[in-house]
């Protein structure tokens, strides 16, 4: 099972890893803004962030761009809705934002490339 | 894939004599291995490079050494030879590759006589074809 984003499934046809950004707060540690800060200082509260690793896989090159244009279209849209992770989890109000290529268009037994993408809850 | 005692080889234009046998090796330079959450074995592997060595083995006399004097690593040319693809094959084929040398070797064995190797990597004129095979004409 791959994962999909707002119902879509943009990612299968490759394998996929998913990481949880830090969580909680933001804050400044002492000494940040000047050396009178003596205390933490909290700011507010961190939002959602979820990276997804994971290499798009295609018959050739036009399947694999079909995909890559696909994904590009999403991302400048901002596509926003549930992420369901492959293990099923679901994390509602996520927004796609980015794929970054992780590497060269590979040529091998099947065409391929790596990628990394954020989603955020935007706070 | 193993050629024994092929005939008529020819390399970057000069007929090479006594040539025990030709061998080629594929390896994988980049392997491209991907895991997914689900566990902990890769569901994903690819191979992005290869490298297709060829190893000349002939024997090293007098004569031999004098006709591949000029040959040094960074040289480049065509390989070109006729050979069945085993000893028991009795189906000939003419092969041929563009080479690059990577070493040329000579060893002492005792009793068989000095051997000289010379060692190669295939080139690929457009990444695509596989650098070595049938020659124009196929079989011999």
């Amino acid at each position: 099972m791959g994962s999909t984003i707002s119902g879509q499934a943009l990612f299968d046809s490759g394998p996929q890893r998913f990481a949880i950004k830090p969580l909680g707060s933001l804050f400044l540690p002492p000494l940040t803004l000047d050396d009178l800060q003596h205390t933490t200082v909290v700011i507010e509260d961190l939002e959602l962030r979820v990276v997804q690793t994971g290499r798009l896989v295609g018959v050739d090159d036009d399947d694999l761009w079909d995909q890559i244009e696909l994904i590009q279209t999403r991302a400048e849209d901002v596509l926003t809705g549930t992420l369901v992770l492959p293990s099923g989890k679901s994390l509602a109000s996520m927004s796609l934002l980015r794929m970054k290529p992780a590497g060269p268009i590979e040529h091998g037994r099947v065409v391929s490339m790596a990628y990394e993408v954020d989603y955020i809850r935007f706070g | 894939m193993l050629w024994i005692e092929p005939h008529s080889t020819v390399l970057m234009g000069t007929l090479i004599t006594g040539v025990r046998a030709i061998t080629s090796h594929s390896s994988a330079k980049r392997v491209l291995e991907e895991w997914t959450d689900g566990g902990p074995y890769a569901t994903f592997i690819d191979v992005a490079d290869i490298s297709i060595e060829i190893v000349i083995e002939r024997d090293a006399t007098a004569d031999a050494f004098g006709l591949l004097d000029g040959v040094s690593p960074g040289d480049q040319g065509v390989l070109r030879f006729i050979a069945a693809p085993s000893g028991a094959s009795a189906h000939a084929e003419a092969v041929s590759a563009i080479v690059v040398v990577t070493a040329v070797k000579h060893i002492l064995h005792g009793g068989s006589g000095p051997v000289q190797t010379i060692v190669c990597r295939a080139v690929s004129q457009d990444g695509v074809v596989r650098p070595i095979g049938p020659a124009d004409g196929g079989s011999a």
